[in-house]
């Protein structure tokens, strides 16, 4: 009996300590994606409540499997143990093991209820982005100062956002109010909004280090604070299931300096380095025909206006992002340290992309070079060197990497 | 003496001739198995095929976790591997789940309140085959030419599942079967449960007060309750999903007004109290196990079984804890979590009980036992992790990761599987007249514990490392590769203890060692039937004078509260002691009606997904045809002269 239980003994401490292993590798995971790795104030708030619920969670858990174990072993059918006193119940012991639960709940509950409405709280004249979810992307509409904007015929224009898909920058030390939606709001030509277009399906914003998941919910603004404190690359990823590529919509969330911010938002609200078109408002280029006429990226992509969006991501400054399909794939080459290398990008992989996308992230896209109908069935970037429809031109791989190269200047 | 016809309204003279079809009236035979009203016959039909759907369920989590044994797992596309988690929570929940209860309170009910048969035998019958014949239609969504199997997941969030066919969000006719199907399968489980509710509390034997009757029978009660009101509200979702992808009626389509989250509400008012639906029966059926293999009575009955009963209760003011991430605002996220917090005190005394029925007994360690153990510790790590999630913020880290996976694994697999497998061991001598091997058992027991836990445990911190649910790969430098492997190696370790488990059942069926009527020492009703019973169960219906009667015929206490044997003979078995008296038992005689009617069904099902008008007729044909044959038909056919 002895070396049973030594024996016993020795297989529980083997699995105590692989089970702090498996614990401890949880919480030394660098991947920028863990939320036991807050790096904001929200997500601070959120694991310092968790932490002690969990930790009293365990206490109660030990003691719990404990008993099963020990009584399992102690009262074993034996010689000397086959008539067991008969017990019924006991008044007190029910009545006990229902108070202290519900009182080590009740002080629970009473920091849950503090922290939801502290996470709650009204920013005053916040930093604001708008984060719509589409399949399979990340559109961030991020407010700015007025800026002008100035068309290829000379019109000038007062904007006052920068859109922007799959990364988006905020400043270190401040609050910023995403509001996650999944329509994009629709406005009539004196600029009032008339109501919601793109409406999407359901996505969910998250950030893990920095806050946790906001859905995105059709017809809804929801509101959520997210702070970083240190600056860094924050990885996101979408946390709602939406259907065919819902594994690959990540995205990223950089946070750095109010001065490096500020330097963002300026850049990012220059027009395109490259004009797309001319002032006759036809394209002022050879490139630039492929991509406005012959096979017409212009009817979803914006190119030349930071302020603007469409049914697919802007791409003014494209080659200010580090990354692009939804943040699946890397512009550019990096170092060591998983910071990009911005001379040298990835022509290559930009330039499959465009030829094909759906050879390279499943796509819901055979139909979307086909004239679009109320209900367009189409999610996602088509191929434009495959099943191409009569009256299309489909794509060579020279003109796919003429078009990435075109785009890979956009900084 | 009580009949079961006693219960059943005379039949007219006259209703006899209108047999459309020659009555069938072989209790024998393979052919008996599709006209059977026996609730037995019927309980094992459910069973046979729950276990079915539960290796195919099976496979499609293998083929899952190979996906996801390393990341860019290349096994699956993205497609197939959102049919195969939707169509994996779809079987487990509707096909596994549900109908294992239901074939266990099929079998047990009757003989443990000392009934001959459910109060509506055909109803039962066509219970059963709604439930075969709407598995077998969701599943034909796999034939090729139907374009793929459901896909927006087993909960079908709006509007994924429900824009227009041809929207281009989600292509197929996937959601259109599994709308249509579930639809299909609550008709199944309502009638089951309106068949348990009406048998429960009109058909006890004389003296089975409320007060005396087993747990397992309160909790598939209360669970019968449960399934009664929430299967229509989920029916009600499921129509407006079908109704907007199929007729443009807009219900959740916010660009125009519709509002998704309505979908959610319904859903999850349904969605909660479904998990106690799952989780009710296994705790009613460890708490038949744990006292006989302990030697003692159940510790305070009263408090256990109103503790169910306020769960069940309770279980429907939860719901939108699923939805803590959608924004509905500070006061109704603390209200739900306060709810789902107390929640956690019934099911907390449960547990507390089980330990104090365990506590200074006389313990056997056979297979029943082991799972009802594990049962206990499996379901307090999975509560625990439930009690996490009514933490609001801490939920809004959780949800919809992998930490959730975690979580209602523990509870659905470590609770309700284990408690099913302990029952299929503790009640097959009874079923087959023949013992499971215990040393397989004791393996099998011991192979799914290890299994289950490489497979869950890593899960946890998965989640908190941020891998979301429902994603068919994850990138390469996520950290998340180890923990990934060892839950797939897991998963192949739970097949191999599930294979053990239907090895033992094929072989034991024919080969076991033969049980005799109370092989466990038991303390219900049932282990004073012969095993296996015979149709009619009880030879002469049963006098109740106690809780846990059968024991107290077998035993009484001291004053020091130790048993006592009472003389033998005193606990004969209720065998067909007098053939002559089992000659005038009248029972329900078997039908093709609810066979021919739940055939409608189908052929009704795919008129709606194709909207093909002339299948409709044929179906609504077949299916009036059924009901009225069915209702003219006398329950009980003539006595052959």
């Amino acid at each position: 009996m002895a070396s049973f239980k030594t024996k016993w003994r020795r297989w529980a401490t083997a699995a105590a300590v692989l089970v702090a292993a498996v614990a401890f590798a949880g919480c030394t995971n660098n991947n920028g994606q863990n939320s036991l790795h807050p790096k904001g104030t929200e997500s601070r708030r959120i694991l310092s409540l968790f932490t002690p619920v969990f930790w009293i969670a365990v206490v109660v858990g030990v003691c719990v499997l404990t008993a099963v174990v020990v009584f399992a072993l102690k009262f074993r059918e034996r010689p000397g143990n086959t008539n067991p006193k008969q017990i019924h119940g006991s008044t007190p012991l029910e009545i006990g093991w229902t108070i202290v639960p519900a009182l080590i709940l009740v002080v629970v509950a009473v920091f849950t209820i503090k922290t939801i409405f502290q996470m709650d709280r009204t920013l005053k004249n916040p930093l604001e982005v708008q984060a719509v979810g589409k399949q399979w992307w990340w559109q961030f509409n991020t407010t700015t100062h007025p800026y002008k904007v100035t068309a290829a015929d000379g019109t000038v224009t007062t904007a006052t956002q920068i859109v922007t898909a799959d990364e988006v920058h905020i400043p270190v030390g401040k609050s910023v109010q995403i509001n996650a939606q999944a329509c994009d709001k629709a406005f009539d030509a004196k600029g009032k909004q008339t109501g919601l277009t793109n409406c999407n399906v359901i996505h969910s914003f998250w950030v893990p280090e920095l806050n946790g998941k906001a859905d995105a919910v059709p017809g809804r603004d929801h509101k959520w604070i997210i702070e970083a404190d240190q600056p860094g690359t924050y990885l996101g990823q979408c946390a709602e299931y939406c259907g065919l590529s819902h594994a690959n919509m990540r995205f990223r969330v950089i946070a750095e300096s109010p001065a490096d911010y500020d330097k963002w938002v300026a850049q990012q609200q220059q027009g395109p380095a490259q004009a797309l078109l001319a002032a006759d408002n036809k394209a002022a280029g050879n490139v630039q025909n492929l991509i406005v006429n012959t096979f017409g990226c212009v009817s979803c992509h914006v190119l030349d206006n930071p302020s603007k969006y469409a049914f697919g991501p802007n791409l003014t400054h494209l080659a200010s992002r580090t990354t692009f399909a939804s943040g699946w794939f890397d512009l550019y080459a990096r170092d060591k340290n998983g910071n990009p290398i911005f001379s040298k990008p990835n022509t290559q992989k930009l330039a499959d992309w465009i030829y094909d996308a759906p050879g390279q992230l499943p796509m819901e896209s055979k139909d979307c070079r086909l004239p679009a109908g109320p209900n367009a069935p189409c999610a996602g970037m088509p191929s434009f060197s495959q099943n191409t429809p009569k009256g299309q031109a489909t794509m060579t791989k020279a003109e796919a990497m003429q078009i990435a190269k075109y785009l890979l200047d956009q900084k | 003496m009580t009949t079961v016809s006693d219960a059943i309204p005379e039949v007219q003279e006259s209703h006899r001739r209108v047999d459309l079809l020659q009555r069938p009236a072989k209790s024998t035979g393979w052919w008996s198995w599709f006209t059977t009203v026996d609730h037995k016959k019927i309980g094992i039909l459910y069973a046979a095929t729950s276990f079915a759907f539960l290796v195919i369920g099976g496979i499609e989590a293998l083929l899952i976790r190979l996906q996801l044994a390393g990341p860019n797992g290349k096994v699956l596309t993205a497609a197939m591997y959102n049919q195969l988690f939707t169509m994996h929570g779809t079987t487990m929940v509707f096909l596994m789940g549900m109908p294992m209860a239901v074939a266990f309170g099929n079998y047990l009910i009757p003989l443990m309140i000392g009934a001959r048969d459910v109060a509506f035998p055909r109803l039962n019958m066509f219970g059963y085959w709604v439930f075969l014949v709407g598995g077998l239609f969701i599943y034909s969504s796999f034939l090729p030419w139907n374009g793929g199997a459901p896909n927006a997941g087993w909960f079908g969030y709006t509007p994924l599942s429900s824009a227009p066919i041809g929207n281009g969000f989600l292509p197929g006719h996937g959601a259109d079967f599994w709308a249509v199907g579930l639809v299909m399968l609550g008709i199944g489980s309502t009638t089951s449960a309106i068949n348990f509710i009406v048998t429960v509390l009109n058909m006890r034997a004389p003296g089975m007060t409320f007060l005396r009757m087993p747990v397992f029978v309160w909790m598939m009660l209360v669970t019968a309750f449960l399934t009664l009101f929430a299967i229509p509200v989920v029916t009600g979702a499921l129509i407006m999903v079908y109704m907007d992808r199929n007729w443009g009626s807009n219900f959740f389509n916010a660009a125009i007004g519709g509002d998704p989250l309505l979908y959610q509400h319904l859903f999850w008012i349904f969605g909660h109290p479904e998990v106690y639906i799952l989780i009710l029966p296994a705790m009613g059926i460890i708490s038949e196990i744990l006292p006989v293999f302990s030697r003692k009575p159940l510790f305070g009955y009263t408090v256990v079984v109103f503790s169910g009963i306020a769960i069940g209760f309770m279980g429907w003011g939860v719901w939108a804890h699923h939805m803590f991430a959608t924004g509905l605002g500070p006061i109704a996220v603390s209200a739900f979590g306060l709810s789902t917090m107390l929640i956690a005190v019934p099911t907390g005394v449960k547990i507390f009980n089980w330990l104090g029925t365990v506590w200074g007994g006389a313990l056997r360690l056979n297979t029943p036992m082991l799972f009802a153990l594990g049962f206990i510790a499996m379901f307090t790590i999975g509560g625990l992790s439930g009690v996490l999630h009514s933490v609001v913020p801490a939920d809004t880290q959780q949800t919809d990761t992998y930490f959730v996976v975690a979580h209602f694994h523990y509870v659905l697999f470590g609770g309700t599987v284990f408690g099913f497998f302990g029952g299929v061991f503790y009640w097959f001598p009874k079923v087959y007249g023949r013992m499971m091997n215990d040393r397989l058992g004791k393996w099998t027991f011991w192979i799914l514990l290890v299994g289950f836990n490489l497979t869950f445990f890593p899960m946890h911190i998965l989640g908190l490392e941020g891998q979301p649910r429902r994603t068919y790969r994850y990138g390469a430098g996520l950290g998340w590769d180890l923990m990934n492997r060892i839950a797939s190696v897991g998963a192949f370790i739970i097949a191999l203890g599930v294979l053990l488990l239907l090895i033992n059942l094929w072989v034991s069926r024919k080969h076991g060692q033969l049980a005799g009527d109370d092989p466990w020492d038991g303390r219900t009703l049932e282990w004073s039937t012969p095993s296996p019973p015979p149709e009619y169960n009880f030879a002469e219906v049963p006098e109740v004078e106690a809780r846990d009667d059968f024991w107290h015929r077998k035993y009484t206490e001291d004053d020091r509260g130790l048993l006592v044997r009472l003389p033998s003979g005193a606990a004969e078995s209720t065998g067909p002691a007098d053939a002559e008296a089992a000659h005038h038992i009248h029972l329900p005689s078997p039908s093709y009606y609810p066979l021919v009617l739940s055939l409608g069904l189908p052929i009704l099902g795919y008129a709606a997904v194709y909207h093909a008008l002339w299948l409709g007729i044929i179906g609504a044909i077949v299916l009036t045809f059924g009901a009225y044959a069915w209702a003219i038909e006398p329950p009980t056919a003539e006595e052959p002269r």
